[in-house]
């Protein structure tokens, strides 16, 4: 396997000047005037031709200047740096995009910089303009777009130029459901034609899909490098416990072992047949129970909510509502955890394998404590057909004219 | 450097050129007609005073157009050279984002500049030579003994385009600077009158300024078709050192610029 990406103990340091002039001053009189500041020290890894590597990490971590070391648009000021292949960056939104010009103009310049001679670029801009499908706005300065039509334009130059290293910022979350399906779609294609790529993102969830290695930046230097999943879930573990809040005192009884943060302890099924070889089965129209317990770690209880989706095994999201949406408060136990029941009366699901998703959200039901994924499958079986076909049974009536 | 290579930042160049021009002219009525407009009413406004307002002559047999012709040719110079300068001192600081965020080599830049006032010097010297053709003073071998100047000219604009385009990021009082400097250059400059008219003490002051040095040659290859191969090689051996010196200053420089852009 070909060596795509080595970097050998490479370091970059900025020098902080006063005032710019100070830097020439510096040069020609020969002595100091300004501070060092470290943005990359001693970064050592390897990325084989054709995989992937998320960089994960903190704001001002050193993922930019990692990117941008690696895009070559920055030298090493120690160790080395090595990129073997051609290289296309899509770095922070909107960055090398001069808003006077037009989309199109931009995207001409876009592909010179990325090494394009003009009879390659005039060949390419077509497909540019076809990835992008800004429609007539193409013809318009960029200052007139909107993030989400500046980052289609930046990401079509990027990836029209089939490069063999694609480095990829922060830049695609902008861009709308269709847009990022489509961009996604296509990092995965390059990679599956044995393009490496090197990807930073503050979406975790795209960092383990897309990367199978992971890099966690802190404050400049490399915290760890290895298989995504590992990484990004120890990333995760470090984040929740600095958020924790400082010195929660225990009011009651909390077991000191939990983290400091609201926590779910069991989520399980009640009512199903169970049969040995078989997933816990329900029937049609049957009395449905999920029973919750977390812990409340000393957490105001109104800032606690359960969420719960249930998802058929296509990835159908059937139905899903919380404490927070059904405005039910939550009570806690002696001990300080938390037990609810979730009770469908006559469960309305039809024969499938279904699951659990089990959310422990805030009460801005943006942020989750915890979660359960994919957790408790069962079967549903329908006890005749004359429950109809489909995901779920829908309350109706049929009404026929008479004479 | 490879073929390939050099492919590549061509079509670089000639994207950054096109941009230039193009937001040079963007939103005007007449577009590109002004790189055509403006030559040609300089000259018109020449004419018009220089020969009709105030009648100048350097000689009785002289005609009443050679003047304007006179000082235009030394325009021509000093015009692509104040095109340069004026750009220079911001052309680093204005593409920061680019620097910092794309792969575009530094040293591509200054070229632009330099390039676009090649391209106003061949429309002026168009507008010139058409003129020069019109009232019958058009010198046959004026345009070939012009050529080498005009490699001096883009020479020293080199040269003043990589120290400007360096020393404007540390230095952000030049672009302000520039201004004067021009008006100082156009009057220590013969553009106006003629050489012989500065007192010989005062000569040595001339000998050193590169610019009337250039002004003088334009006019004496455009205007009376005359090579003059010593004034070329000095040109030559300054020029070439001076882009030399830029060419150091810049690449010393331009590592440090980044800090402070």
């Amino acid at each position: 396997m070909n060596t795509a990406i080595r970097l050998v103990k490479a370091g970059v340091c900025y020098r902080r000047y006063a005032k710019p002039r100070d830097a020439l001053f510096e040069w020609v009189l020969g002595q100091v005037r300004h501070q060092v500041f470290h943005a990359l020290q001693e970064i050592s890894f390897e990325l084989a031709q054709g995989s992937s590597l998320g960089i994960i990490g903190d704001n001002g971590a050193g993922k930019s200047t990692l990117l941008r070391l690696l895009a070559g648009n920055l030298a090493p000021s120690s160790g080395q740096c090595q990129v073997h292949g051609r290289r296309s960056a899509l770095l922070e939104l909107g960055t090398g995009l001069h808003g006077d010009y037009s989309g199109l103009e931009n995207a001409r310049l876009g592909l010179a910089l990325r090494g394009l001679d003009n009879a390659a670029i005039e060949a390419q801009l077509p497909k540019v303009l076809a990835f992008a499908e800004l429609g007539d706005f193409i013809k318009q300065p960029v200052k007139t777009y909107s993030s989400g039509m500046v980052v289609r334009l930046v990401f079509a130059v990027a990836a029209v130029v089939e490069p063999e290293i694609l480095i990829v910022d922060e830049a695609l979350s902008v861009g709308d459901q269709y847009f990022q399906k489509k961009s996604l779609d296509h990092l995965r294609a390059s990679l599956a034609q044995g393009a490496s790529l090197v990807f930073c993102s503050h979406n975790l969830y795209q960092v383990r899909e897309l990367c199978e290695q992971a890099l966690w930046l802190e404050q400049g230097k490399l915290k760890l490098l290895g298989e995504s999943q590992a990484v990004v879930d120890a990333y995760q573990d470090a984040v929740r416990a600095r958020q924790a809040p400082p010195m929660s005192t225990p009011k009651t009884s909390i077991e000191p072992s939990l983290a400091s943060f609201p926590s779910l302890q069991v989520v399980s099924l009640r009512g199903a047949q169970e049969q040995a070889g078989f997933l816990p089965m329900f029937i049609t129209w049957q009395r449905f129970v999920v029973e919750v317990r977390a812990a409340s770690a000393g957490w105001r209880l109104e800032d606690i909510h359960i969420g719960l989706v249930i998802r058929r095994n296509d990835e159908i999201q059937c139905y899903g509502i919380s404490t927070l949406h059904d405005q039910v408060p939550l009570q806690a136990q002696a001990d300080g955890s938390i037990q609810a029941r979730f009770v469908i009366e006559k469960l309305p699901l039809l024969s499938g394998e279904y699951c659990l998703e089990v959310w422990l959200i805030d009460s801005s039901g943006l942020h989750i404590y915890d979660a359960r994924e994919r957790c408790c499958p069962f079967r549903v079986q329908q006890s005749t057909q004359a429950q109809g076909i489909g995901l779920s049974w829908i309350p109706h009536q049929w009404e026929v004219e008479a004479n | 450097m490879e073929q390939a290579e050099l492919r590549r930042y061509l079509a670089l160049i000639y994207q950054l050129f096109r941009r230039d021009l193009t937001e040079r002219y963007q939103g005007t009525v007449l577009g590109f007609a002004w790189l055509l407009v403006q030559p040609l009413f300089m000259l018109g406004l020449y004419t018009l005073i220089f020969s009709e307002v105030l009648q100048v002559r350097f000689n009785a047999q002289a005609s009443n157009t050679h003047f304007a012709l006179y000082v235009f040719t030394g325009l021509l110079a000093f015009n692509a050279c104040a095109e340069v300068l004026t750009r220079s001192t911001t052309l680093i600081t204005e593409r920061r984002d680019w620097l910092l965020n794309t792969a575009l080599p530094s040293w591509i830049l200054p070229m632009i500049p330099v390039i676009v006032s090649v391209v106003l010097e061949g429309l002026a010297l168009c507008v010139l030579l058409t003129a020069l053709l019109v009232t019958g003073q058009l010198q046959v071998l004026g345009l070939v003994f012009y050529l080498p100047f005009l490699l001096i000219r883009i020479l020293f604009s080199l040269a003043a385009a990589y120290s400007l385009a360096v020393l404007g990021v540390f230095l952000r009082d030049l672009r302000q600077l520039m201004p004067a400097f021009l008006t100082v250059l156009l009057f220590i400059s013969p553009l106006l009158y003629p050489l012989e008219l500065i007192p010989t003490d005062l000569r040595p002051l001339y000998d050193w300024n590169p610019l009337a040095q250039l002004v003088e040659a334009y006019r004496a290859a455009l205007l009376q078709g005359v090579f003059e191969a010593e004034r070329f090689g000095a040109l030559l051996l300054v020029s070439t050192s001076a882009l030399v010196a830029a060419a150091w200053l810049f690449q010393s420089l331009m590592p440090r610029a980044r800090y402070v852009l």
